[in-house]
């Protein structure tokens, strides 16, 4: 019987992966949680959207883990369960755990995948390559196939199971050649843009720091979170962190672009919001092949009278 | 002294690649290769660390490409003191399975003395980011990808730091290991004209997978992916442009925009 083994340690994503599996006519979907402490509610509750049982490995020794540790405990159940495909969810932790677990097993494996199926026995996925730019079909050959989903690629579905069965698991003693000496959250200016529902992004159109003050008054009136594209971060150290293919994914519900051109590996960090708007004022950016609006304009002149309207109203 | 190892990609520029509008297909010709952005700073990192460990810096790039002795002098260029380009059509299959056992064979059988392994995380076209896991995975050590600094290191063991999403990590991994590097790690060099004619002096190799034991056969066994097609995606976006007006209309008209699309 095909049994699907699902993990991500993004939580928001399990629902999504678990209706993957259920789109490929998986009939045994089983996921597996790892944290410090689990919510037994929420892994019961995963019986909604198709999940048949939960293997949870939880205790304060998992405070300090990462990819590799989550591969290890991975690598051990899939020893003991076989299961013949394993869909992970598509962080930068899930890409890496998926390798780890793949070069273990020589699995096959596909990452940012869009769409799978079988197919005359066949497996197929759509993959993102080029950041996105182009999506490639590829028959993936071999056993224990990986694959890791991209984001937004499925949407949770409920489909009105039971409760998911409960499977506590013992932690196995972890390899000593990685360890992780510590882990701490960042904290920047305002809330962190993953988490945010509209981001705006500040692009190489703007010129001066200072001139950052109006965007994040926009970005307070909109209730939104302010990230940039590389050469903002990398190049003149404005910000922490950048958004693109190295640096922050995200899918916001608004995604507004002010002074970004759109390049491919900006571009493939942003593509799964579900709108983008863009403030360019060259008519014939790229960024217009992947915008629902391109406002055609000098940001010096429109984000200030933006932000006059939304005051006014 | 243990020697650097640095992969390197020999690949196309994604922006510069273009989009033929009818087929949807995305065109090639014309459009200069390079080496892949994360593996400059790989050959940056490896400069520096080279200062601290000495040994030699091997670059060493795996590809189907008659021009890809081009990467080789740019990487030599960049501080490699030699270069290896093993060429096999089967580069062209972009399976990472297939790159990391070619890889780890030739550092095997080629190379043996490393301390460290030096590549980008991720490459700017395909971008699986699973070379690194399974070349070290095949060689027997250790792999740490998204590395943005690396903290410290010795002997047997590196200190390196990473960002995950809102998380910074410090790791401890035991040497000899895969480095994956971020853009973040430092700026990688412009070389000026005297490192150009410099490296034009040092050593390139070109080098048949067999010179390592690989065979054809070997390689088709262990095949996991077939590439069918190619194709720019459609794109849901509704691709408004709203151009040529005074700017207090467009601004009224932005936030119309928002409430209608529900976000106000």
């Amino acid at each position: 019987m095909s049994w699907a083994l699902i993990f991500s340690e993004d939580k928001k994503l399990v629902p999504d992966l678990i209706t993957a599996s259920k789109r490929i006519n998986i009939d045994d979907t089983r996921v597996v949680l790892i944290d410090q402490s689990v919510d037994e509610e929420y892994a019961k509750g995963l019986g909604k959207y198709g999940a048949k049982k939960v293997y949870v490995y939880e205790g304060p020794e998992l405070e300090k883990v990462s990819s590799r540790q989550y591969a290890e405990i991975l690598i051990e159940l899939i020893k003991e369960s076989n299961p013949e495909i394993i869909l992970i969810g598509g962080t930068l932790i899930g890409n890496e755990v998926a390798s780890i677990v793949g070069a273990s097993f020589d699995s096959p494996i596909a990452v940012e995948v869009l769409d799978m199926g079988f197919k005359e026995g066949e497996f197929y996925v759509k993959r993102a390559i080029y950041g996105g730019k182009l999506v490639q079909d590829l028959k993936l050959i071999g056993e224990r196939k990986i694959i890791v989903i991209s984001p937004g690629a499925y949407e949770a579905e409920e489909i009105g199971g039971g409760e998911a069965q409960i499977e506590k698991k013992t932690i196995p003693q972890f390899g000593e050649e990685i360890k992780v000496v510590e882990k701490k959250m960042v904290t920047g200016e305002g809330k962190p843009i993953e988490e945010a529902d509209i981001v705006i992004g500040a692009g190489r159109g703007i010129k001066n720091k200072e001139d950052l003050k109006m965007i994040y008054e926009l970005a307070e009136l909109l209730g939104a979170a302010v990230g940039c594209t590389r050469p903002l971060s990398a190049d003149y150290g404005w910000f922490d962190d950048w958004i693109g293919v190295s640096g922050k994914r995200i899918r916001p519900k608004l995604y507004l672009a002010i002074g970004i051109s759109g390049s491919v590996q900006h571009m493939s960090g942003v593509r799964a919001s579900k709108l983008i708007i863009a403030i360019n004022k060259d008519g014939e950016a790229p960024i217009l092949e992947e915008a629902d609006y391109l406002f055609v304009a000098d940001l010096y002149k429109l984000v200030p009278e933006i932000i006059n309207v939304l005051k006014s109203s | 002294m243990s020697n650097i190892i640095v992969f390197f990609k020999y690949t196309y520029d994604p922006d510069e690649v273009r989009i033929d509008s009818k087929t949807r297909q995305p065109v090639f010709e014309g459009v200069n290769k390079k080496i892949n952005e994360f593996d400059k700073n790989a050959l940056e990192e490896a400069v520096r660390l080279k200062g601290i460990l000495g040994g030699k810096i091997i670059a060493v790039t795996f590809s189907d490409d008659p021009e890809a002795k081009k990467g080789a002098l740019d990487a030599l260029s960049r501080g490699a003191d030699e270069a290896y380009v093993i060429k096999d059509e089967s580069a062209g299959y972009g399976d990472p399975n297939i790159t990391a056992h070619v890889l780890s064979s030739f550092v095997k059988n080629m190379i043996g003395d490393f301390k460290i392994i030096l590549g980008g995380s991720v490459s700017v076209d395909s971008s699986t980011g699973l070379v690194p896991h399974k070349t070290a995975k095949y060689l027997g050590i250790p792999s740490v990808s998204y590395v943005i600094k690396i903290i410290e290191i010795s002997d047997e063991k590196a200190i390196v730091m990473r960002r995950i999403g809102p998380t910074v990590e410090t790791i401890e991994v035991k040497l000899p290991a895969f480095i994956g590097v971020e853009m973040e790690i430092n700026e990688p060099r412009i070389p000026k004209l005297s490192d150009i004619l410099k490296a034009k002096k040092k050593p390139i190799h070109e080098v048949p997978i067999n010179q390592f034991g690989l065979s054809k056969d070997q390689i088709e066994h262990i095949r996991k992916q077939v590439p069918i097609s190619m194709v720019a995606p459609e794109l849901k976006r509704k691709r408004i442009k709203i151009a040529e007006k005074p700017v207090d209309e467009m601004a009224k008209e932005f936030v119309e925009t928002l409430k209608k699309e529900g976000i106000l």
